[in-house]
């Protein structure tokens, strides 16, 4: 009776049920009492007798059922947890040794599902950072950035400390206000002073997004008195820089600005302010409460319940309540804007698209997984059916699977998560100037969680699949079944076949995307932008003022650094302006043109403004059209401005000699020259006209700070040191900063659509790889099925090419479909990305035939592999196997 | 090894099970009969005592049940003695033995 215990392990019986225990200890006493009744009987006492000297023996049954039964229950249930233990263990120790037996398969499985995972998480880390939870703080949902805008909407301007002041007290649903600025400080060091990003806090700027410093203390109200003693908060990453991360600054003197500052305090890592423009600062200050000041950004935090057009509301009706004394504030309205609003609907499309692009990827890899699985349970039915022949239930055999499903799945997923951080970094890496944000994208636990579970299902819902198939199959029927008469069932090869077509068609889907950017990069990188841009370089070049208060000392001394620059070696011709195209100015005003009465919209046009030495149209090779340039005795009030703007608004005649003025009552300015457009690609289809009305000042002495221009011979190595040389012979106070080539002001112009481009080219390229494994998949396992057929045709006296071709027709078919699928998918999905599209249309037939070829030659590779394989077969080694 | 005597009182019928088990699977009818002819009838066992010690202890791990079939071809549930089971049965037998001489010590010097 006891041998059988190996057998009944195997089989093991269900655990009992309540009803059950009860039952079992019934009949067990039973049996005792019929058995001492028959002993009793046996020594002659009477049935009654021994019935009742039976039970007395006993004792108290129901006392004992009672104990026996919590017994019972006890030890089913430790048993339940044991055998499922041991159970699970065994199933994990058989799962390894599984894909121990079949590396290929794992590896492919593996690489396939960490791509999909880490691709997804990390998008969706950059998504849930820009859109989901744009402000990493507590509350953050309900952080607003504070703004007044002209009436029309077109014009976004930082309030007073006045007006601030005014909305702390007079707007209900705002629960707090705080302000900060921001500005670049000289902070004096060893050998060099050196220029770092600063930013200037209110004292309510921590308490309200609930941030503690690492060490010492932040920006209190008392700091941000007139007259307090200075002192600076630091930032992380200046501290570990200069520093060392050394806990004893505290204290220290610094001196920024060159005034000594005391530190006090050192921020957290990763700390920045919401809305904050050009990412990360290094030191903090404290904001003077100045109502004279300028005026800087303003953060608030609605009230729990609030909506923003309720704060709009209230911050406009301040503004009207102040307007009646002041009336600066009458032509304006108060807005409150989460950081979604700045990003506006161009990059919220994209991110959508790019974040549709990557649950393709992630949809072609559990396409792959659950073909890999499908094929790998279709070699393995005789081992099922094997061991369900031996005792093994259904779910047993269900659970096993699941177990090497979900454990593909947790591998899968922690390289996921290796491949989603590396995957960041190179996102983070390419991302364009002004996605600043991205920079504080982390890897969020949430996202890890939410992609670790997607990975689980993924690897428990395609390991369901074969399990059920294999489990739904009749034992008998399997076990008849040898190898080489299932040459797999139809079900599941048609079912495996669906699959590939579909993986094929989302690459396609994916790489006629990116080949439409990529034609779009082309296509910008070749416009004509209107002047020579190769050969031009630009640097900014600041007079402080303390040194030129004057306008004429700083005329002088613009003068004067262009004669010095001019007699440098390799330097061809040198003007100035503000700014390199397409990054100069805009205008906003109201526009008048003399004798013609011009509608409202016309009259608010916000011009692209660009202020020119007489020598800046020469230098630029920006042809005039008509007309001159400035001179140097051009008075102020010549303006030059483009073809655009001068058939706009003087059409069918020659704008030169006409007069307009952007100010009500100020005086004309006389149109001297007109200026062939400089035209900056964009994408978004027809892009905005308005970018083409451009209008020139002359350049005079006005600012402190101006753009230098110059257009070299070849490339001048280290100009940027010789031009510090030479402005400096001039005065040693002037400083010359950011020395960029207008190719690469054009380059960053180009970065958004280069970073889509990017992005969507390696998910493409993702889904074509996926895509080759799960073909190359498919007809490996089909050549290894039909190794016997193959070898029959062989012998019968096909020749190896016709092997060949039968092997790779089948792959050709699949392909081909997916192809004509992707194809016609595609033709309708292409418009979503029209906004991305540049020069080139949603249906651009270059683009769709040279994707449809791509991805036919790499089937005809994927198929190539096998089939040769299948030509190899001895037909009498395939004869005779099994 | 000092143990509270009524804890060891207690731990009695339970050893005697374990011991009666050490010579191969039995009933729980079996083993009453056992002991009884054994002690000749001395220890008569409360046949509700001997089921709840027997339930307890395969909880502990000490015996494992199987149904069967007795000698007279009824169902009955046999009890069989495990690693465990084995293991307790020589430490508390080994207890009982130091415990029987102590108390002998005591009254044979009278």
């Amino acid at each position: 009776m006891w041998d059988a215990r190996a057998l009944r392990r195997l089989i093991r019986l269900p655990w009992r049920s309540r009803a059950r225990i009860e039952r079992d200890i019934d009949d067990e006493f039973q049996f005792h009492l019929d058995m001492r009744i028959a002993e009793l009987v046996a020594r002659g006492l009477a049935p009654d007798d021994a019935g009742r000297e039976a039970a007395r023996r006993f004792g108290s049954v129901d006392d004992a059922r009672e104990y026996c039964r919590s017994m019972d229950e006890r030890s089913t249930t430790e048993q339940h947890r044991r055998d499922l233990v041991a159970e699970l263990g065994s199933d994990i120790r058989f799962a390894v040794r599984q894909m121990q037996r079949s590396p290929i398969f794992t590896a492919l499985a593996v690489i396939t599902l960490s791509l999909g995972i880490g691709a997804t998480t990390a998008i969706f880390s950059v998504v849930d950072r820009l859109l989901l939870n744009p402000i990493p703080f507590a509350d953050g949902d309900r952080i607003v950035n504070l703004l007044r805008s002209n009436l029309e909407g077109n014009l976004y301007v930082v309030p007073t400390p006045k007006l601030v002041e005014a909305w702390r007290k007079g707007v209900r649903s705002l629960d707090q206000v705080a302000t900060y600025g921001y500005d670049d400080a000289i902070v004096a060091g060893r050998d060099e002073d050196e220029e770092i990003p600063a930013g200037k806090l209110s004292a309510d700027v921590l308490p309200m997004l609930q941030v503690k410093p690492l060490i010492g203390r932040g920006i209190l109200p008392e700091d941000t008195n007139i007259g307090a003693p200075r002192v600076v908060v630091l930032g992380y990453g200046f501290w570990q820089r200069r520093y060392a991360g050394s806990r004893s600054v505290l204290g220290e003197s610094i001196t920024i600005d060159s005034a000594s500052r005391t530190i006090v305090g050192v921020m957290p890592r990763d700390f920045t302010v919401p809305f904050m423009d050009g990412g990360a600062r290094q030191i903090w200050l404290p904001l003077e409460q100045n109502v004279e000041a300028e005026g800087g950004q303003a953060i608030a935090k609605m009230r729990p319940g609030v909506s923003r057009e309720q704060v709009n509301r209230e911050l406009t009706d301040v503004m009207r309540a102040l307007g009646a004394e002041s009336p600066e504030f009458e032509e304006w309205k108060g807005l409150a804007l989460r950081p979604q609003d700045y990003l506006g609907p161009m990059t919220r499309d994209n991110l959508l698209i790019l974040l549709g692009a990557v649950g393709m990827v992630l949809l072609i890899a559990c396409a792959n997984v659950a073909n890999l699985l499908l094929a790998r349970a279709a070699t393995r039915e005789r081992e099922f059916a094997i061991r369900a022949a031996l005792g093994a239930g259904r779910w047993r055999i269900i659970r096993q699977l699941l177990t090497e499903s979900a454990i593909l799945a947790i591998v899968g997923g922690a390289l996921g998560v290796f491949v989603a951080h590396r995957g960041l970094e190179l996102i983070i890496a390419m991302r364009p100037d002004r996605l600043s944000e991205l920079d504080e994208v982390r890897l969020s636990p949430t996202v890890l969680l939410v992609s670790l579970g997607l990975t689980l299902v993924t690897g428990l819902l395609f390991g369901l699949a074969p399990a059920l198939f294999a489990a739904a199959r009749d034992i008998g029927h399997a076990l008849r079944n040898t190898t080489r008469s299932a040459a797999g069932h139809l079900t599941a090869r048609r079912f495996r076949g669906a699959l590939v077509v579909a993986e094929v068609s989302l690459s396609v889907l994916l790489l006629v995307g990116a080949g439409l950017l990529i034609r779009t990069m082309v296509k910008m990188q070749r416009a004509d932008i209107g002047f020579e841009s190769s050969g031009l370089v630009a640097a900014d070049v600041r007079l402080p003022e303390a040194r030129f208060p004057k306008r004429e000392q700083r005329r002088v001394a613009f003068e004067q650094i262009m004669q010095r620059v001019r007699a440098t070696p390799g330097v061809g011709e040198v003007t100035w302006s503000m700014g390199m195209p397409p990054r100069t100015g805009m205008t906003f005003g109201k526009l008048e043109i003399e004798g013609r009465a011009l509608k409202p919209d016309e009259q608010e046009s916000a011009l692209w403004s660009q202020f020119a030495a007489p020598e800046y149209f020469r230098v630029m090779r920006l042809p005039l059209v008509a007309g001159r340039s400035f001179s140097a005795d051009t008075g102020r009030n010549a303006v030059i401005v483009s073809e655009t703007m001068a058939r706009r608004f003087w059409p069918g005649t020659s704008a030169v000699g006409r007069r307009l003025r952007l100010m009500e009552k100020a005086e004309w300015s006389t149109v001297v020259g007109v200026a062939r457009d400089v035209t900056v690609p964009s994408t978004g289809g027809k892009g905005d006209r308005r970018r083409n009305l451009q209008i020139y000042f002359p350049f005079s002495g006005d600012f402190e700070s101006a753009t230098l221009i110059i257009r070299t011979g070849s490339a001048v190595a280290d100009l940027p040191r010789r031009l510090a040389r030479e402005v400096a012979t001039v005065d040693p106070a002037i400083r010359v900063r950011d020395v960029t080539t207008a190719d690469q002001t054009l380059a960053k112009e180009l970065a958004g659509p280069r970073f889509n481009m990017s992005l969507l080219l390696v998910f493409a390229g993702l889904a074509l790889m996926l895509a080759t494994i799960g073909l190359y998949g498919v007809i490996a396992y089909s050549v290894s099925q039909r190794t016997r057929e193959l070898g029959i045709r062989l012998a019968l006296g096909a020749g190896r090419p016709a092997v060949l071709r039968l092997v790779i027709s089948q792959g050709a078919r699949l392909t081909l479909s997916g192809v004509v699928v992707g194809l016609a998918a595609a033709s309708g999905l292409t418009r979503l990305i029209q906004g991305m599209l540049y020069g080139v249309g949603p249906l651009d037939p270059m683009t769709f035939a040279l994707v449809g070829v791509v991805l036919g030659l790499v089937a005809l590779l994927a198929s190539y592999f096998p089939a040769r394989r299948a030509t190899r077969v001895d037909p009498v080694i395939a004869l005779r196997a099994e | 090894m000092a143990r509270d005597p009524i804890d060891l009182l207690h731990g009695t019928l339970d050893v005697l099970v374990l011991k009666t088990l050490s010579w191969g699977p039995q009933h729980g009818y079996g083993i009453s009969r056992f002991i009884e002819e054994r002690t000749r009838g001395v220890l008569e066992i409360e046949d509700a005592a001997l089921y709840k010690s027997l339930h307890r202890l395969e909880r502990d791990g000490s015996v494992e049940a199987e149904w069967g079939l007795s000698e007279n071809n009824r169902k009955a549930k046999f009890y069989r003695l495990t690693a465990r089971g084995r293991q307790e049965l020589r430490a508390e037998a080994n207890t009982w033995r130091q415990y029987a001489t102590a108390i002998f010590s005591v009254l044979e010097t009278a």
